[in-house]
């Protein structure tokens, strides 16, 4: 599962993405407004800064921007960030990969050739997306639940 | 390095919150605040999260300020709402509105409190459950369930009502979905067969809920009520009554104590039909009396006294009384004294026997489901909230002698299980129920979250 801090941080991504890149976002208003408590973002933000993606701007108007465009922070940047590698056994991380102390022969282990897969697949999708398509999926699900629920089907005249 | 606060508040339920507007209110130099809470909406707890309207207060509106320092905040919250002009009246204060208001009164207090231009409280509501506190050098590492730990220098443990474990007098009972040991499950009255009885066990304050939610939903069918003294709460009189009353009862021995307020109750309805102003004038004593009680003297009290003063006590609304008692009167209710035996799950229902005192005979009824209205668990060793559990078995926490609640001082200073007062660690509300029997009603826990605020801001 991923961790409080991974979700709080792409909260926070997506909340800052949301808004004017020219005016620094202020840390409390991303608390408020998401609902993260304030002293765990504030070190949530750090490390984004310190990443990369985020730069920041002190002083009584400072705040925090994107360093980079939402389409370049990918989900796995931000997930392996907080949480590790993503796969789930050492020995199928491309970027971490370590064997397994208790492994005889890694080419003949069933085990390592499903979670393998499943790296590949989770890889794919978080590699793949940004935080621009978590704006764009959350404007299509807003679209589709606002169509959906202004054009009601008119019952059958009997 | 663990993310530090000043002061972390363990439970969001209406002690936090009361807290910590007390806090907010009086911060005067920088601190860092840090709110847990679990389970139910903030600030409301299990208390007031109830959906139903016809749940009502036990406490006259004038009684329920969140704030020693403004008596009426409450009355005036009401009266700046105009959803509820129905109750601006001019004996508002007299009045018992529904819990649900007051949980909407303790939810705008939490959002003033978020937006406050009180600009030296930096604080945080964390969502997630506290599984350990641990002592450190400089204060405690607060273990979270689902977010890294955190440190607080201090702390104050607003854990509130333990839910019951087990139904009275029946231990071996495997698990049925048709027995619901805790009353403020939502599920206890949901899905109700509208052709069965239903039983209960216990006739206070969570009977009256239970019994109020079953006919809510237009149950018919009969209600089983066995409880030990087969009595239901004693009723508020319409407007308060009030007769000058001596202030202090003696505080040597309880059967004493008890019946000099009797005689004072008997002379009491003599002159106004009520026995309340007895308990009014009682009420700011009682907790001094209780600390001034040898523990021998306690116990006497929770074995003889105890029921016939909780029905005294916990007075309900006369609506809500009258109502009740309208249910024993069409035999929609039938109320028992006496005693739980057994109870058997047999698929479609359950067989329950019970000793009936008035017969001195056992008796067996079935029903749908038994729900268990005898209160918050009474044993504190036996809670199941794994932060108790654990801080019980490091030994940071003790329970009090009586096993109530926590050990502490009537300051709420925290007794680890060694008999010393843990500096910073602190509790109100509920769990000082052994220590100062008064401990858990709103007209106590603000004078509580008041001492507190000063204590935690020294």
């Amino acid at each position: 599962m991923l961790s409080k801090k991974a979700k709080y941080g792409l909260k926070a991504l997506e909340y800052i993405a949301k808004q004017d890149p020219k005016t620094p976002v202020h840390t409390s208003a991303i608390s408020l407004a998401e609902s993260i408590p304030r002293k765990f973002l504030e070190t949530i933000l750090l490390d984004l800064k310190h990443d990369g993606i985020l730069k920041s701007k002190q002083g009584k108007n400072g705040g925090y921007n994107l360093l980079i465009p939402p389409s370049e922070v990918t989900i796995g940047r931000v997930v392996r960030l907080f949480d590790g590698p993503i796969a789930l056994l050492p020995c199928v991380s491309s970027n971490y990969y370590e064997p397994c102390e208790d492994c005889e022969n890694e080419a003949f282990c069933g085990l390592k050739n499903i979670f393998s897969e499943v790296r590949e697949a989770t890889g794919s999708i978080l590699d793949k997306l940004s935080l621009n398509d978590i704006l764009i999926r959350e404007r299509a699900l807003k679209k589709k639940t606002s169509n959906s629920t202004k054009a009601k089907p008119r019952s059958p005249k009997k | 390095m663990n993310i530090h606060y000043d002061l972390v508040i363990v439970g969001g339920g209406a002690a936090g919150l009361i807290l910590l507007a007390n806090t907010f209110e009086k911060a005067t130099s920088p601190l860092s605040i840090a709110m847990i809470n679990t389970g139910y909406p903030t600030g409301k707890g299990i208390a007031y999260s109830t959906k139903n309207s016809k749940h009502l207060l036990n406490v006259r509106v004038s009684r329920m300020s969140a704030f020693t320092s403004d008596a009426n905040h409450f009355t005036n919250w009401i009266l700046s709402k105009p959803e509820y002009h129905d109750y601006h009246h001019e004996n508002l204060g007299e009045r018992f509105v529904a819990r649900k208001i007051y949980g909407e009164y303790l939810e705008d207090l939490y959002q003033s409190l978020v937006k406050s231009e009180n600009k030296n409280i930096q604080f945080d509501l964390i969502i997630d459950e506290v599984i350990d506190i641990k002592k450190t050098d400089n204060g405690f590492d607060i273990k979270l369930k689902n977010h890294e730990s955190i440190d607080g220098k201090k702390v104050v443990l607003c854990t509130g009502n333990q839910p019951p474990i087990s139904l009275p007098g029946i231990s071996n009972l495997k698990s049925s979905n048709k027995v619901f040991i805790n009353p403020w499950d939502d599920r206890a009255v949901e899905n109700i067969d509208p052709n069965q009885p239903v039983f209960i066990v216990g006739a206070g304050l969570t009977m009256v809920d239970t019994v109020v939610s079953l006919i809510d939903q237009g149950f018919k069918n009969k209600i089983i009520v066995v409880s030990k003294h087969g009595a239901i709460p004693m009723a508020h009189p319409v407007t308060r009554v009030s007769v000058p009353h001596p202030e202090k009862a003696p505080a040597s021995d309880i059967h004493e104590i008890y019946s000099e307020l009797k005689s004072k109750i008997r002379s009491a309805i003599d002159h106004t039909e009520w026995h309340e102003p007895v308990l009014e004038a009682v009420r700011p004593f009682t907790q001094k009396i209780w600390q001034e009680l040898p523990i021998e003297q306690k116990n006497r009290f929770l074995r003889h006294i105890n029921h016939r003063w909780a029905k005294l006590r916990h007075r309900l609304p006369h609506e809500v009384h009258d109502f009740i008692q309208s249910l024993i009167d069409s035999n929609q209710i039938e109320l028992y004294a006496g005693k739980l035996e057994d109870v058997q799950d047999n698929g479609t229902d359950l067989t329950i026997r019970f000793f009936d005192k008035s017969t001195e005979s056992s008796s067996t009824i079935k029903a749908q489901r038994i729900i268990n209205c005898i209160g918050p668990e009474g044993d504190f060793h036996k809670v199941e909230n794994p932060l108790l559990k654990n801080m019980l078995a490091s030994g940071l926490i003790a329970k009090d002698p009586l096993s109530l609640g926590f050990n502490a001082t009537g300051k709420g200073e925290i007794i680890n299980k060694d008999g010393e007062i843990v500096p910073n660690l602190f509790t109100i509300g509920s769990g000082l129920r052994g220590i100062l029997w008064e401990s858990t009603a709103i007209p106590e826990l603000r004078v509580q979250a008041h001492e507190m605020a000063n204590k935690v801001l020294g």
